[in-house]
């Protein structure tokens, strides 16, 4: 496993950049809007859980802040804010109770209560402070109170399937790993 | 002129960057003065995604822009299929749907909306795929390389990112392809359960395909993006070890692959 490495490599790099792209297609691919928030359901917390699980917490929040967020900048632009602060807060947050996990269930207990900050996220910039930006730059006027709460469930949604598929991906990819970024994992299935 | 053939390197940053400056549009000058009309919207990308195609057919070939729109299409194509039913079945079951300013989300809100998304699609996904592509590796670790150690050092590590990202634009074409194998027939209705009497049980087995397809999907995906790596990051210790004194060739588009 390589979730806490002594020295970040240039082939480190290389993981985070790939994962990172990898999530912004992963938003970019499943794009499914939900009109009264004016967002949309996706699933590139997917990579995000698997970044965190994988590397540890800090190339889960640089995954989680930049590659959904850049997929936002291609046609979402509000979002970018909502979603590097928050994807970002959800790699960190799975990346520290993950790290030095030895069994799964932890892992689950890390992807579930990231999932739930990536929620929770959501919800508190789209009904506190989208609302509160929105009153100086009309840029931001794209939700409301109501808004936030009708996407509570895509969103509860959205963060289940990263769980699952993100831990399932995690069995797939990374854990049959040496420890060393360099050396990438078989594939198992 | 081959836009990768700009030297020094950040003239050609500049000049991408210029060509680029509609992909601010859509954002932040709605974030400084309000949405823009439609006509302007309609002929700022349209004269952007012209002089984005032409800049790509001559510095990377007319293959090159197929490749790079397929992908914007597909992409483009999913996002309008899940808009479109999402649109009629929540109008179905909850009825009308309605934008946060209270205005209705009618199917001309949503046919205006799709063709922007598209649009926008369709022009900065090739823009920002040119984008990465105009760079050599090879370059930019001999560039740094030469500075000090602790530039070689970071070298590595912007070399790495680099070719990385020119690696995944490079098999995101293959995607398509690795999707049909899995799933010839696509949404066909031997994906579904017609066994069952039940209507729900046979959207089910829809729904397991393509949640076991995505997930197989998003494994190949991610094997694409992390193959070469183990090669990159030997070449890289390499160059890093000997100080800065790359040889070219070695982490060049050509060999790397």
């Amino acid at each position: 496993m390589m979730n806490s490495p002594a020295k970040w490599t240039p082939a480190k790099t290389g993981l985070v950049t790939a994962l990172t792209a990898v999530a912004c297609l992963g938003t970019l691919f499943v794009r499914i809007p939900i009109p009264i928030t004016t967002g949309y359901f996706n699933v590139g917390d997917v990579f995000v859980i698997l970044a965190a699980l994988w590397l540890g917490p800090t190339a889960g929040l640089i995954v989680g802040a930049l590659g959904p967020a850049a997929a936002d900048a291609i046609g979402y632009p509000q979002f970018i804010l909502a979603t590097a602060v928050t994807k970002g807060c959800e790699g960190l947050v799975v990346g520290l109770i993950a790290k030095g996990a030895r069994s799964n269930s932890r892992r689950l207990v890390a992807a579930t209560i990231g999932a739930a900050v990536m929620v929770a996220g959501y919800f508190v910039f789209e009904a506190f402070v989208y609302p509160v930006l929105a009153r100086r730059i009309p840029f931001f006027d794209v939700t409301t109170m109501e808004g936030a709460i009708s996407e509570l469930l895509p969103n509860t949604i959205q963060g289940v399937i990263a769980v699952v598929v993100g831990l399932g991906l995690f069995r797939a990819i990374a854990s049959g790993g040496t420890g060393s970024p360099g050396s990438v994992a078989p594939i198992r299935s | 002129m081959s836009i990768r053939s700009i030297q020094p390197w950040w003239i050609r940053v500049l000049v991408l960057a210029l060509i680029g400056v509609p992909l601010f549009y859509y954002g932040p000058i709605e974030f400084i003065g309000g949405a823009p009309g439609t006509f302007p919207f309609f002929a700022v990308w349209i004269l952007f995604g012209a002089v984005v195609y032409f800049m790509i057919v001559v510095s990377f070939g007319l293959d090159q822009l197929i490749n790079w729109v397929s992908i914007a299409s597909v992409i483009a194509v999913l996002t309008l299929i899940a808009t479109a039913v999402v649109f009629e079945v929540r109008s179905g079951v909850f009825g009308p749907a309605r934008l946060p300013d209270g205005s209705a989300y009618d199917r001309i809100a949503l046919s205006k909306d799709i063709v922007r998304k598209t649009l926008v699609l369709l022009t900065s996904l090739p823009y920002l795929l040119a984008f990465v592509n105009a760079f050599s590796a090879a370059g930019v670790i001999a560039w740094l390389g030469t500075r000090s150690t602790r530039a070689t050092q970071v070298a590595g590590h912007i070399v790495i990112a680099l070719r990385v990202l020119q690696h995944i634009s490079e098999v995101l074409p293959e995607l398509v392809p690795v999707w049909r194998e899995e799933n010839p027939r696509l949404l066909s209705p031997r994906h579904r359960d017609e066994t069952n009497r039940f209507v729900i049980m046979r959207l089910l087995k829809l729904l397991e395909w393509l949640f076991e397809g995505t997930f197989r999907w998003a494994v190949a995906l991610l094997v694409y993006a992390i193959e070469p790596l183990p090669t990159y990051a030997h070449m890289v210790d390499l160059h890093t070890r000997t100080n800065g004194t790359p040889s070219t060739g070695s982490i060049s588009r050509k060999s790397a692959n």
